[in-house]
């Protein structure tokens, strides 16, 4: 029949071909009504009949049957609608109106279908929303429920309506049809999902960039090797890159979008079952080298988008992903990728090594802050509190040594990626005067050393006789949250915080501190620090302060200024004989290289703050916490070496973490700094020395400072 | 008075001068009246066949108080086992024998943390360390020789020993020096064989009053074997000592190329050692390739002939071919 119809020609002899005689549905006025287009091509001779027309192209491009009604004329569901256009249409409810269809049914009553399964609840998705003009109630007399026609297919207009099927199993509408009547029709819904093939006389959309835009971050490159093919041609020069999900509802999506003339608004992301809708403020926008080269831009823009989102219920079903983005003019952009699945862990690793590696426009750190601003960061910090909730919670303690009474202390070291730390500090502090009276507790955040650390930890009690406690976590939980469990199995009133590169620079350092905390008022032992030594034998820490950092960050529209806190060490690499920045005296913050609280205070203050993701910062958090609380941390005479640096293994995620932590300590914390705590010599009350009047005490002098992170 | 020696593997073993001297020194103990000596000497894993099952220290050959250390799980950066089993056992040794001195002539196979178990488990015996070579100072094999450039050290420092391993911090040297200094703070007096070595361990740090110079001592074998009567010409060398880098056979034998490059084929070089397999890759098979040319000669036409290792008592008659 094709051949027949395909052929421009003079008006065919239906009679001699029954094949090309319109069924009885289709109405050929109301068709060139609605798309008067295909009347005027009737008109100029390019098709035999309306039916003509739709049989060669009506059908695949969705051309309505009727105009368009007008929603206060949508009848009860079934009935014609009453629209001026319309009066007089035979109204059946096995006439189909003017919506989209892929084939004619017959003219027969069908059963009606059986309900389709329960789908989840509905989660906010713009296509949620009702349409611009209210709908009406459910409940209304007027929508008594009819028998769907034969040719609607509850289970096809399902399937390519996710949102619908929740909407039904909330209640919210009776059937599949109901809704159609009442908003599918309006919003030209589909009735099956769309085909794969690509349609007839599609317009043609601008070419995407050459060489399928190269991306610049790791799992962006990996996922986009797994993503299928994309869908029809988006109008928008744009790609998605990569989905990343995670068991616990992590979603993690990277891609770009040439939006110079209508910005990227929302996100929505459907698999089985399950729609997700990311806003723009789960949305962080950056550059692009690779899209400015390939679409030959030359202004600054930020092509670039990922977003990260955890969802507070599990979602995820398996299969396909299919992604809408949605521009502000209304155009939809369609993809559909095979989401790569990773372990919660692995999700919060890939986002804080895609953060740093992002590309900017200016400096890189302040970008990254600037990224890290809001939704994002506090995203990632909950996201990683619940890892860090479920690792500490499988740790497995085990005790070696004898078990001393009357402990002075209990010595705290926090382990990562470097267990020969126990072994050596254990033979190094063993034996000096006065360490016979403390304990040691040694919490590991690498669970691949725990048989090495139990060998050790045994061979150490056989050598050197110390009683000692070691707690293998599972898995990273991060600075804060280790130190807090090994705390909880302190047998002592006083924690003394290490770092693993410290060793014992004052033979009899032990002694000195058990008299210092015996002999010293409380208010100076509550929460106190020591001057820490490089290996050449220069001062390496004797207390910290805090200062800022002004930086701008470039936006399209204006320069952004912000502020970033920076912890600094007094007389860091000051020489060794230099008394200015060790002698005993208050300070707005101590290294948690070395820290000596009293258990009390420390667990009044909640121990170390576990919002930071893996380590940094949460020495200056504690300090800072105790100054609020009325407290100031103090330096006292003992002598320590520490290897700054050397004591763990660094990472690039934990770049993207220093990021993150830096962005929350200063948005914390900057007011609070503002009150006298800013730089070497500050004001804050709790920070003068009360011994202070003597004449010989060297004045304040500037300490030295550096640029950038300076933690211990 | 019990003597305990404690042995880098015994010379029954594997050949070598530091445990040749220990050994001699367990055998001319046995002669003194009121002393009663006991060895005890490591092997490693390559003497698989003297491993017993579960045993961490044993006896050997049926000899009378000598004992082998199944040295396990070593680490020879820093020097230690973290065998808690050994360590159970060699104290219970310890416990066993009740020794009055305890002489170390190494720690390397032993674990240098032996020192302060010795002393927590003897605190009233007397400790002895004799340094054989540099390896308390020098994490280069113990030699003093740069790595990149081969010259000699004249002292230790964590960035001079950092510019021997670029790939390690200094801090990985200055806690070293400090892990090593920790046990050897347990030793009551120290000996080294040579003045030279008596000065560099002062400098490096040991007590003047705790270290002694004491020169080898060793059994006179006397000259059995008659020297030969000087000949016109002196043409025959000689190699006494172990296979490895630091003793410079491979040196030796591109002496010996260079000779034959010049057309001169009017000398012997006779190889007396063995220990080949603590070479490094490089220089093993740089001294292995060279044997296996020579080999392939007819005898008559060699200039380098291997001897194999040698008994401490053939070593007079093997150096009376040498000129």
């Amino acid at each position: 029949m094709s051949d027949i119809l395909a052929n421009r020609a003079d008006p065919i002899d239906l009679q001699s071909h029954p094949e090309l005689q319109p069924p009885d549905w289709f109405d050929e006025e109301a068709y060139l009504r609605a798309n008067p287009d295909v009347a005027e091509s009737l008109a100029n001779g390019e098709f035999r009949s309306a039916y003509h027309h739709f049989t060669l192209h009506g059908r695949d491009e969705y051309r309505p049957l009727r105009p368009r009604l007008e929603p206060s004329d949508t009848g009860p569901p079934g009935t014609e609608p009453q629209s001026a256009e319309t009066a007089g249409a035979e109204a059946s409810s096995a006439e189909p109106a003017d919506l989209d269809i892929l084939d004619a049914p017959p003219q027969t009553a069908p059963p009606r279908p059986e309900p389709p399964p329960t789908a989840s609840p509905p989660t906010a998705s713009p296509r949620n929303e009702p349409p611009p003009t209210a709908p009406r109630p459910a409940e209304s007399p007027r929508d008594a429920e009819p028998p769907p026609p034969e040719w609607f297919d509850e289970d096809a207009y399902l399937i390519a309506n996710p949102d619908v099927a929740r909407s039904l199993a909330n209640g919210e509408f009776r059937s599949p049809f109901h809704h159609f009547t009442l908003h599918g029709r309006e919003e030209r819904r589909p009735l099956r999902p769309r085909p794969k093939e690509t349609l007839v006389e599609r317009p043609q959309l601008p070419e995407p960039p050459p060489a399928a835009a190269p991306t610049t971050a790791a799992p962006t490159t990996a996922a986009a090797t797994e993503a299928p093919a994309p869908k029809p041609k988006p109008k928008v020069p744009s790609a998605l890159e990569a989905i990343i999900l995670s068991p616990s509802g992590g979603l993690f999506l990277v891609g770009w979008v040439n939006d110079l003339a209508s910005p990227l608004e929302w996100i929505e992301v459907a698999g089985s079952g399950w729609v997700q809708t990311l806003r723009e403020s789960n949305m962080t926008r950056l550059r692009r080298t690779d899209v400015e080269a390939a679409l030959g831009a030359g202004r600054i823009h930020r092509y670039g988008f990922f977003a990260f989102a955890c969802f507070p219920e599990p979602f995820d079903s398996g299969g396909n992903c299919e992604v809408l983005v949605h521009l502000s003019n209304g155009d939809e952009l369609e993809f559909e990728l095979s989401p790569r699945r990773v372990s919660d862990i692995e999700l919060r690793n890939i986002v804080l090594t895609y953060v740093p590696g992002a590309e900017v426009f200016g400096n890189r750190e302040v970008e990254a802050n600037a990224m890290l601003r809001g939704v994002l960061k506090d995203t990632i910090v909950r996201h990683n509190r619940a890892i860090t909730h479920d690792i500490v919670k499988g740790a497995y303690v085990e005790r070696f040594g004898p078990r001393p009474r009357n402990l002075k202390g209990s010595m705290v070291v926090c382990l990562y990626g470097k267990p020969q730390y126990l072994f050596l500090q254990s033979a190094l502090f063993a034996g000096g005067p006065g360490f016979e009276d403390y304990e040691t507790i040694y919490v590991s955040n690498s669970p691949e050393m725990a048989e090495q650390l139990l060998k050790d930890a045994h061979t150490g009690a056989i050598v050197y006789g110390l009683p000692q406690t070691l707690v293998l976590l599972p898995g990273n939980a991060g600075f804060g949250a280790a130190n807090n469990v090994a705390v909880a199995h302190a047998s002592s009133d006083r924690i003394l915080i290490v770092n693993p590169d410290v060793f014992p620079r004052d033979a009899d350092w032990a002694r000195k501190h058990t008299q210092i905390v015996a002999d010293c008022p409380e208010a100076q032992t509550q929460l106190f620090g020591a001057p820490l030594y490089y290996d050449d034998g220069s001062l390496m820490h004797g207390g910290m302060y805090f200062e800022y950092d002004k930086c701008v960050s470039l936006d399209e529209a204006q320069i952004g200024s912000h502020r970033l806190v920076r912890v600094e060490h007094y007389g860091k690499g000051a020489p060794a004989f230099s008394n200015r920045y060790t002698r005993t005296r208050p300070v707005p913050a101590i290294t948690g290289a070395f820290m000596s609280a009293s258990r009390a205070w420390y667990e009044k203050l909640g121990g170390f703050t576990e919002d930071f993701v893996f380590g940094h910062y949460e020495d200056a958090d504690l300090c800072l916490k105790s100054l609020s609380a009325g407290v100031a941390p103090w330096i006292h005479d003992l002598r320590l070496w520490h290897m700054e640096g050397k004591g763990s293994t660094r990472l690039a995620v934990h770049e993207g973490g220093s990021h993150v932590n830096r962005a929350l300590f200063s948005e914390r914390w900057a007011d609070f700094i503002d009150n006298g705590l800013q730089g070497p010599d500050p004001s804050h009350p709790l920070l003068q020395d009360p011994r202070e009047s003597d004449v010989d005490a060297p004045a304040r002098a500037p300490a030295s400072s550096s640029r950038g992170h300076a933690r211990a | 008075m019990k003597v305990l020696l404690i042995s880098l593997f015994h010379p029954e073993l594997v050949r070598g001068g530091a445990q040749q001297i220990c050994y001699e020194l367990f055998q001319g103990l046995k002669e003194q009246p009121g002393i009663e000596p006991f060895l005890l000497a490591s092997i490693d894993e390559s003497l698989p066949a003297l491993y017993k099952s579960g045993a961490r220290i044993t006896g050997f050959d049926g000899r009378d108080r000598e004992f082998l250390f199944l040295s396990r799980d070593y680490d020879y950066w820093w020097h230690r086992s973290s065998s808690a089993q050994l360590l159970e056992a060699y104290a219970e040794f310890l416990r066993e024998i009740e020794p009055d001195v305890v002489h170390f002539h190494h720690f390397m196979t032993l674990g240098v943390d032996l020192i302060t178990l010795t002393r927590k488990v003897l605190p009233t015996a007397r400790i002895v360390f004799t340094f054989h070579e540099f390896l308390a100072i020098c994490a280069a094999d113990g030699h003093m020789v740069r790595k990149h450039d081969g010259s000699l050290c004249t002292h230790a420092s964590a960035v001079r020993c950092h510019q021997c391993f670029p790939k390690l911090p200094p801090e990985q040297f200055f806690i070293r020096e400090r892990w090593i200094k920790k046990h050897l703070e347990a030793v009551d007096v120290f000996t080294t064989p040579s003045r030279f070595m008596l000065k560099t361990f002062n400098d490096w740090g040991i007590d003047p009053k705790r270290i002694f110079h004491v020169g080898n001592a060793q059994q006179n074998r006397g000259t059995s074997a008659a020297l030969a009567a000087p000949r016109s010409s002196s043409n025959r060398f000689g190699f006494f000592g172990q296979m490895v880098d630091a003793k410079g056979v491979h040196i030796l034998l591109r002496a010996v190329e260079n000779l034959w490059a010049q057309g001169f084929t009017d000398f012997v070089v006779e190889i007396n050692g063995d220990n080949l397999r603590y070479a490094s890759e490089s220089c093993r098979k740089e001294i292995e390739d060279f044997r296996e040319r020579e080999a392939a000669k007819p005898y008559a036409a060699r200039n380098v002939l291997f001897n194999g290792s040698y008994e401490v008592d053939r070593l007079a008659s093997r150096m009376a071919r040498i000129d």
